[in-house]
């Protein structure tokens, strides 16, 4: 049995609105209702209004948290929340789509500021990190398995999006980092029931088609591209998936968590095809992070699900894969 | 038991030699590659007019003008791979790559790789720059058997040629373009049955051997030199002692990062040049995909009722060995 013995979480403390987009940015007029009403950016807004960030090779250099800083401050306060040494840590794994040096492995970066000399590599899920990270430890043979493990994922997205009046990924994206420790022989916060990865990149629309690249991008040497709409059709669809994949598996669920763009539609798509469990979100307020978002909506509202509750975190988006994990509180 | 049911690679066409490098008038000459590090030729993407020209000042030009990229590579190896274990794509159940240089985070590599090969099934990447081999093996080795697919598919692909500042006078020498692939199986015999692995990391050390996203590669040469030898020897150390190699009789593989530092491992624990197998002088330090081309390119030349010994290292500072006993041809 997997169990989450503790979740950390860190986001840089700069708050990006929309006001701030539209003065700063050159941005037209936000309007009202949009999905997304601020985000948390590592960047000083300072330097986004002078540069628009045009060139992301200097991000860096400027950069108040960078991918592997948020990583580190996760794994941090996970342990404390553990109540265990940093030391007892027996492996990492780390998932980034926002690395700023290809080699080492961010996991490699992440521990060796913790100064740990355990196994660690990364296994890269992008927006299905967290149920791959959970299915890599749940799989693994117990005469191999330290007792504690964790799944870091870090990413930092506003240090590769352009600020401009032309740009639609600045209204979406956040940073964020998670670090997960698990055990397979402690109780913990949660319990996993059931976790799913899969992926299907043949006619996976993000990869094939000759519009993939401006669907969803994140290119190592040019900036981030989100076309909002048609990703968001793409998180509806791999969402209605798991739904109705979960209705038939006839799970009692009381929440269900995703890292969808527009809230509005989520909840919709909950509402009709599992009423009995309500949505759970923050990107409205810290914007999308790729794969850390939806294990931090998790860690937000932990202490206000109760024990014996169901909970679905639900993933699928940048990337051709879609994922489940269904965790039992404690 | 896993089994390896074929291996395959790939290698860039453009060959870089001793005296290309020395007519670049960078401080280094053919005599001096040779001694230190005995590479006589390495293999790029990239056309020699633009390394002459530009000495590959800004990385994102490479790109632009590669003669293939590490997807072509990786899709050159794996087909190679499938055929030699005597299957099609559509029967890989698992993509597992590693690269030290993606084009993509997002979508990963292994996801552009399995689409493109008309592999419809779970794909991520799973990386630790040059151990990449001992990695992928020892993540499978750590998993339940029983819910691993009948075939996988591994992959380690990388163009690190792309990243060399052609000013510096000895990174030019040491890279070198390619790919190799091997499929993996717990459920069918294989050629090599896999008896020991082991995968570990020092990243406390990790910015020793770094390729910045934006930038060039960079390595702490001596240091890495020094831990590189310590840590292959330790490593075959440790299996002549667990598993009564023979060197008379078993073969070896090490690390493809340079000839010199091949000589003085073998030279140490008396392994003979006739059991040892390498790649390195002609195609220069592949990454993580240097050692299993190896295995590749002496395919046809495994004779049953041996071991052979795989130990690489590399960034992290990772590293890790792999040992198997070569099986009758069937």
């Amino acid at each position: 049995m997997l169990s989450i013995i503790s979740i950390g979480v860190s986001y840089p403390d700069t708050v990006l609105t929309n006001t701030d987009i539209e003065h700063y940015c050159s941005y037209p007029k936000i309007r009202e209702d949009f999905p997304v009403e601020s985000r948390r950016v590592s960047l000083p807004i300072k330097y986004i209004k002078l540069t628009g960030n045009s060139d992301i090779r200097l991000s860096e250099l400027v950069a108040k948290k960078t991918t592997t800083d948020l990583g580190v401050e996760a794994v941090l306060e996970a342990v404390k929340k553990a109540n265990i040494d940093l030391n007892d840590i027996g492996v990492a794994i780390a998932d980034t789509a926002t690395t700023l040096q290809t080699t080492p492995a961010e996991s490699q970066r992440i521990i060796g500021r913790l100064g740990l000399k355990i196994p660690c590599y990364d296994v890269i899920g992008v927006d299905s990190a967290f149920p791959l990270h959970m299915e890599t430890f749940a799989n693994w043979k117990k005469d191999r398995l330290p007792k504690y493990l964790v799944s870091i994922i870090t990413n930092t997205p506003s240090l590769f999006v352009s600020y401009g009046k032309d740009s639609s990924a600045q209204l979406y994206v956040g940073d964020c980092a998670v670090a997960t420790i698990f055990s397979r022989e402690e109780k913990g916060i949660f319990n996993m029931d059931l976790v799913s990865y899969k992926s299907s990149p043949v006619n996976s629309t993000l990869l094939s088609t000759n519009t993939s690249k401006d669907i969803l991008s994140i290119p190592s040497l040019a900036p981030l591209k989100i076309h909002a709409e048609a990703f968001s059709q793409i998180q509806s669809a791999k969402l209605e998936k798991n739904l109705q994949e979960l209705v038939s598996k006839k799970q009692k669920l009381s929440k269900i968590i995703s890292s969808h763009l527009v809230v509005k539609e989520a909840e919709a798509m909950v509402s009709k095809l599992y009423s009995s469990a309500s949505y759970l979100s923050n990107v409205p307020t810290f914007g999308y992070s790729f794969g850390s978002t939806a294990p931090a909506i998790l860690a937000q509202y932990s202490t206000e699900i109760t024990a014996g509750e169901k909970v679905a975190v639900l993933t699928g988006g940048a990337d051709a894969c879609i994922g489940a994990v269904i965790l039992t509180k404690q | 038991m896993l089994y390896i049911l074929g291996a395959g690679h790939s290698h860039a066409k453009t060959v870089i030699t001793n005296k290309f490098l020395e007519d670049l008038d960078i401080g280094t000459n053919a005599q001096w590659i040779e001694e230190k590090i005995g590479i006589f030729e390495r293999v790029s993407t990239l056309p020699l007019d633009y390394i002459r020209i530009t000495r590959n000042k800004d990385p994102r030009q490479a790109r632009e003008v590669a003669a293939s990229d590490a997807t072509d590579l990786a899709i050159e190896a794996s087909h190679l791979a499938m055929k030699r274990a005597g299957i099609s794509a559509a029967q890989v159940g698992l993509v597992l790559c590693n690269t030290c240089y993606p084009e993509f985070s997002a979508p990963t590599q292994a996801q552009r790789i399995a689409e493109r090969l008309g592999v419809n099934a779970k794909s991520y990447d799973l990386m630790s720059a040059c151990p990449a081999f001992a990695l992928h093996l020892n993540h499978l080795n750590c998993l339940d058997e029983s819910i691993l697919p009948e075939y996988i598919l591994c992959i380690s692909t990388a163009t690190l040629t792309q990243t060399v500042d052609y000013n510096q006078r000895s990174d030019g020498a040491i890279w070198g373009d390619g790919a190799a692939a091997w499929v993996v199986s717990a459920t069918h015999v294989g050629r090599l049955k896999l008896l020991d692995t082991v995968f570990e990391a020092d990243p406390t050390r990790s910015q020793a051997v770094v390729v910045d996203r934006f930038g060039h590669f960079w390595q702490d040469g001596r240091a890495v030199r020094d831990f590189s030898v310590r840590q292959t020897v330790r490593l075959i150390k440790r299996l002549e002692v667990e598993y009564s190699i023979d060197w008379s009789n078993d073969i070896f593989i090490g690390h493809q990062a340079n000839k010199t530092m091949l000589m003085q491992i073998t030279a140490n624990r008396n392994i003979p040049d006739s059991n040892h197998w390498h790649n390195v002088s002609y195609l220069g330090n592949q990454a993580g995909a240097g050692a299993p081309a190896t295995l590749s390119m002496h395919w046809e030349k495994l004779q049953s009722n041996k071991k052979l010994a795989v130990a690489v290292v590399g960034a992290g500072l990772s590293w890790g060995s792999v040992l198997f006993e070569i099986m009758p041809s069937q």
